[in-house]
Formats: C-alpha cells, sequence, structure tokens
C-alpha cells in the first residue's frame, strides 16, 4: 500500500459551533488505483486530500506512508514527504509564472537539494503528457488544459507513489476534461495510486473506485450506481 | 534546455527577473539608501580631511598682519585669494620679545595679476629659511633641501611648463617640488625663499609689471607681511595676544584656534547633519522596504503555497524571501555606490568650491572603509526588512495560503 489513510476526522470552529469537515474517514491508496472522490462544495473532499499531502493536520486519525504517520515527522521530514512520496496537483492553475514549462516541471526535483541534470527527465514527462513543444513557453502562452498537463508532469517528475489531484478538471472544457482524465487513468495504469476529488460525474468513468464525500462523510459506490446529486 | 539545478537563488532570480518594476522599485530604495550612505559618509570624511589639512599647514599659533588685514590673511589660508599687504620688519623683533612667544618667523607675499601658469592669479609666499617652522615640516615631506634663490615649490593646483618652470614678472623660476594636495589656499600658491620674493617685487615694481599701490608704496627690503608666532607650552593663547597687542602697535592678530573654530563648528553641524539623515533614511528605507516586501509576499501568497505544497520546507520558503531580498539589496547597494562614486569623485573640486569649506577626498583605504560600511548597512536593510514577511509565509497555513491566493 501506498498510503493508508486510517479514521481521520477533522473538525473546525464556526462559531460557537464546531462541525465535521471530514468525519472518520479511511482509505487506502494501492498502486494502481485511480480513485476518485466526488462531492459538492463544502463537502470536506478537499480538506480530506490536504490531510493526506501533510498540509492541513487533522483532529484524529493518522495518514501512514512507509508504516510511519506522517503527523509526527518534523517540517523537514513531511516536506520530504511531499516531494517524493506524493505528486500534488493543485486546483486551479498552480504554475510558477516566472518559470517556463520545463523548469517548472523539474522544479520539484530540486527542492530537497537534488543537484543532478533534470531537463531530459522533464522533457521527457512533457513528450507523455503531450506537451514537449511547449517546454520552452511559460505558463501564461498556456491554455488550462495545457496548464493541468504541466501540473501532471511536475507531480510525476520524482516518481512518486501517488498523485493526489484537487478537482484537476474544473476549469475544463469536455473533450480537454477527457484528455485530462485519461491521461491520471494511465498514471494509475502505470502503478501508481492515483487519488482525485472533483465535481465531474463523468470522471467515475475512468476510475477503478469511487467514492461520494457528503458532509465529511466518505462512502464508496458500485460503480454502476454512483448517487450524487 | 536550461540543465542547472532550480536552486532557491535561481528560482529568486527568474522571479525577479519576470517582474521587472517590483524588483525594481524595492531595488530603487536601496540604491537611494547606498548612495546617501557612502556618499555622505565621502563628504563628511572629505571636509574633516580638509580641515585636518588646514590644521596641519598653519603650524603657527597666531599670526600678526598689517591691521585690519586679518580678513585678507584668512583669505591666502582657505581659498588662497591672492593678497598684498606689508608692515615693518621691525615688528618681527618687536613681537618675538613679547612675554610667552616662544618663535616667530615672518613671511613676505606677492601676488600675480596675471601668470603663464595658471588661470588664476597666483599667490607668491616668501619665506625666511632662518627661522621658518611653518612651512618646513610639509615642505620637507616633498623637498629636503633649503630653498636657494631661484627656486620654487608649487602648491597641488599650480601647472608648471614642460621644462618644469615657471615665470613671474619675467623672471624663470626652477620648480624643485610640488606639495600634496590640501584642499586649502596652499594648493594655489607658490614657495620661495625671501629673498628671491622681495627681488621679483623689487623688480617688478621697476618695470610697473602687475604690482598695485601697496608694492609702489612699501619699502620692500624693509618689509614683510606677516608674523607667525608659536606660543610658549602651559601659556594662554589669549595672554600672549594681548601681550603683543599691548607691545606692538598696528598689528591685527588671527588666532589660528579661531579660524578653525568657525569651520570646525560648520564641520560639526554638517557632520551631525549627516549622521542623523543617514539614519533616519536608514530607518525609513528599512520601513518603506518592509512594507514592500510585506505587499509583495502577500500577493505572492499562492505562488509559496505551491513551492509548499511541491514540498519546499518552511525554511526554504523563509530563504526564498531572504534571497530575493539580498540579490535586491546587493545590487542596490553596488549601482547606489557606483552611483555616488560617479558624482562625487570627478566633482570633488566643483563640490569643495560650492561648499566654501576646505575639501580633501579620504584616502583609498578610507574609502574603502566607507564604501564597506556603507555596502553592509544597505545590504542588511533588505533582508532585515524581509525578516517579517519570511517568518509570516513560512508559518502561514499553506492551505489557507492557497485559498487566499486564488
Amino acid at each position: 500500500m501506498a498510503i493508508a489513510v486510517k479514521n481521520i476526522t477533522k473538525e473546525y470552529k464556526r462559531g460557537k459551533r464546531s462541525f465535521k469537515a471530514v468525519d472518520d474517514v479511511s482509505l487506502g491508496l494501492h498502486p494502481g488505483d485511480f480513485i476518485v472522490i466526488i462531492g459538492k462544495s463544502g463537502s470536506g473532499k478537499s480538506t480530506l486530500l490536504n490531510i493526506i499531502a501533510g498540509l492541513t493536520y487533522p483532529t484524529d486519525g493518522r495518514v501512514e506512508a512507509d508504516e510511519s504517520n506522517i503527523f509526527t515527522l518534523t517540517d523537514k521530514q513531511i516536506s520530504r514527504y511531499r516531494n517524493q512520496t506524493i505528486g500534488y496537483i493543485p486546483q486551479g492553475h498552480s504554475t510558477l509564472a516566472d518559470l517556463n514549462v520545463v523548469d517548472n516541471v523539474r522544479l520539484p526535483f530540486h527542492l530537497n537539494g537534488e543537484k543532478r541534470i533534470s531537463a531530459d527527465k522533464a522533457e521527457e514527462l512533457l513528450t507523455r503528457v503531450g506537451i514537449h513543444a511547449l517546454a520552452k513557453n511559460f505558463p501564461k502562452h498556456l491554455s488550462g488544459g495545457e496548464l493541468k498537463r504541466v501540473a501532471i508532469a511536475r507531480a510525476l517528475i520524482n516518481d512518486p507513489e501517488a498523485i493526489i489531484a484537487d478537482e484537476p478538471t474544473s476549469d475544463l472544457d469536455k473533450q480537454t476534461t477527457a484528455e485530462v482524465l485519461t491521461l491520471l487513468r494511465s498514471v494509475a495504469e502505470g502503478g501508481k495510486a492515483v487519488l482525485m476529488v472533483t465535481h465531474d460525474l463523468d470522471a467515475v468513468k475512468y476510475a477503478t473506485r469511487s467514492f461520494v464525500m457528503e458532509s465529511g462523510v466518505l462512502t464508496e459506490q458500485k460503480k454502476e450506481a454512483v448517487l450524487y446529486v | 534546455m536550461s540543465a542547472k539545478p532550480m536552486t532557491i537563488t535561481r528560482l529568486s532570480l527568474y522571479n525577479l527577473r519576470g517582474k521587472p518594476f517590483r524588483s525594481g522599485s524595492l531595488m530603487a530604495v536601496v540604491l537611494i539608501l547606498a548612495f546617501a550612505l557612502f556618499g555622505g559618509s565621502v563628504l563628511s570624511a572629505s571636509l574633516k580631511n580638509g580641515l585636518s589639512a588646514l590644521e596641519g599647514r598653519l603650524g603657527a599659533d597666531i599670526a600678526a598682519v598689517p591691521l585690519g588685514y586679518e580678513n585678507s590673511y584668512q583669505g591666502i589660508i582657505l581659498s588662497g585669494e591672492p593678497v598684498k599687504f606689508y608692515f615693518d620688519k621691525s615688528i618681527e623683533q618687536k613681537i618675538k620679545k613679547v612675554d610667552g612667544v616662544e618663535k616667530v618667523t615672518s613671511q613676505f607675499y606677492l601676488s600675480t595679476l596675471s601668470a603663464d601658469c595658471c588661470s588664476v592669479p597666483v599667490q607668491i609666499i616668501g619665506i625666511d629659511p632662518n627661522t621658518d617652522f611653518v612651512t618646513k615640516p610639509w615642505i620637507a615631506e616633498v623637498y629636503h633641501n633649503e630653498l636657494k634663490d631661484g627656486q620654487m615649490i608649487i602648491g597641488s593646483d599650480i601647472l608648471p611648463k614642460k621644462d618644469n618652470t615657471l615665470t613671474f614678472f619675467n623672471q624663470k623660476f626652477t620648480i624643485v617640488a610640488k606639495l600634496e594636495k590640501t584642499a586649502t589656499g596652499m594648493d594655489n600658491s607658490v614657495f620661495v625663499n625671501v629673498s628671491t620674493v622681495k627681488s621679483l617685487a623689487e623688480s617688478a615694481k621697476q618695470r610697473g609689471l602687475g604690482t598695485n599701490a601697496e608694492v609702489q608704496e612699501a619699502d620692500l627690503e624693509n618689509s614683510i607681511s606677516s608674523v607667525l608666532i608659536k606660543t610658549k607650552k602651559g601659556i594662554d593663547l589669549d595672554t600672549v595676544a594681548t601681550n603683543i597687542r599691548r607691545s606692538v602697535d598696528g598689528v591685527s592678530l588671527v588666532k589660528s584656534k579661531n579660524l578653525f573654530e568657525s569651520f570646525s563648528n560648520n564641520l560639526d553641524i554638517i557632520n551631525s547633519f549627516v549622521g542623523i539623515f543617514s539614519l533616519a533614511l536608514w530607518i525609513l528605507a528599512a520601513l518603506v522596504l518592509t512594507l514592500l516586501f510585506s505587499v509583495t509576499i502577500n500577493n505572492r501568497k499562492k505562488e509559496f503555497s505551491v513551492l509548499r505544497i511541491l514540498g519546499a520546507t518552511r525554511r526554504k520558503l523563509a530563504g526564498a524571501v531572504l534571497t530575493e531580498s539580498l540579490i535586491l539589496s546587493i545590487t542596490g547597494s553596488v549601482v547606489g555606490i557606483l552611483l555616488s562614486a560617479i558624482v562625487i569623485f570627478p566633482f570633488s573640486t566643483l563640490i569643495g568650491e560650492q561648499l566654501g569649506l576646505p575639501f580633501l577626498l579620504p584616502g583609498v583605504d578610507d574609502t574603502l572603509g566607507y564604501l564597506l560600511i556603507a555596502f553592509l548597512l544597505a545590504v542588511v536593510a533588505g533582508p532585515l526588512s524581509a525578516i517579517y514577511s519570511a517568518v509570516k509565509i513560512s508559518r502561514t497555513e499553506t492551505y489557507v495560503t492557497l485559498r487566499e491566493g486564488e
């Protein structure tokens, strides 16, 4: 198992009242999984993703990677976990505007002090996601779909065990959405665990497992019977 | 395709390059600071040097000049303004006998209204080699022998002919040495022995060359222009001056300390102003930079949250902010100091003239010292101002900043 999510609960306070954004969620991410979590805005799916990425600490529960609870790690260790074990694709446009495409892709490779040359690897990934011709372009010249491909290539640069994608198709047209989902599916088929959250019901078609999240509660769905209103 | 590792420094450079206006604005603040710090310290030091040089050149505690000529004497010392005034030679001996006087020497002044050496009239100062204690110590720095008839030592601003001679009143003089720059009237004066200057004056008088009424009327052989007095140690200068006034008629006394006092007071005011101005500017620059960094970093929250998501440690995020501020500060400081040097060094003479004070640039060692201090003070202002933003951005919840940045 790449990552194990065990009984995660996250409580927030709104005024004097507290509510559970994530309520006792357990989930295992295995190589080859393409897990899609569907839910409305505010259902807690992004919070769950951020907890798995170690960006937000849960009120209760643990996320295990290499049999260690990531919330007991030091900042340096948890940063390394984010850099090496997972590849995170944030919501919206997440490229750095002042770096060209290839530099954006190879950035995580060097964030942990790696001094080896990374341009070849970055170019390889750009070829894989179909935008090698744009390697020297800057993000402002790219379309939404192309930017998402850059983010996917960047998430793969350190060859992580899991890819975590926060609504990667939210601002894309139908055709580009299909292309991105196909790409993520191929990543999963390549042996990575892919976990994505989305509003898009069509994404379920590409998933190996799908869940619905409502009021912080995660429920697995049969493939043919996704209940989502 | 760039193959170099994407280090924090490289990332910072790309960020700075990508936002030229933002980077330029931040750099301009440091540039102005470095310009003012270096320029101010060099100006202040130059004035201090000028005054020290003046002090070193005077040598005498009191100068006795013909009654009413004290301002003209100050003109010779400070600006090299050519003057001619004479009184009887016997005054020297009278002053020598006054209680509290240790030693005396006389000087004879003659000015040229036109000369082939200079664009301005030159002050010729005749010294008495037998009694001279005023010019001897600093003339000895460049010339070790006694000045003979027909020989001349020139101030640093005097331009000799190619054959190392100068002609005054149709007489040719051999230049035996040139003095170091002092930023005083001495730079525009020439020094000869007293017999030379008197024969020169006599010759000019007979030929009617460029002389005025004072020269025409003077009994040159028995005249001198000033008596320079060294007082005995432990005796109050004012007491000696009073003694001279009681014993000798027809003289005005110029006390060296009074000559300095007004300049020294002015210099103290200028130095205080430069100090307070520098401190105020540094604080202002630090506050402006803090504000600019805070606004800038606030606008870049998403960028930093992306870096955090990609695996940057908190320390690395703070490092990125501080590295950017350091790069801006170093660049701003170097450019600021260079600009300051371009303004001050080539135009030091003009600045000195405009200030109306002795102005002598510091030596290379001192200049490098001021450069280093100005550089360090300006450079440190950037990262120091960015610390708050660096700590803030590294401590903020990434998830929150990502959402805020959208």
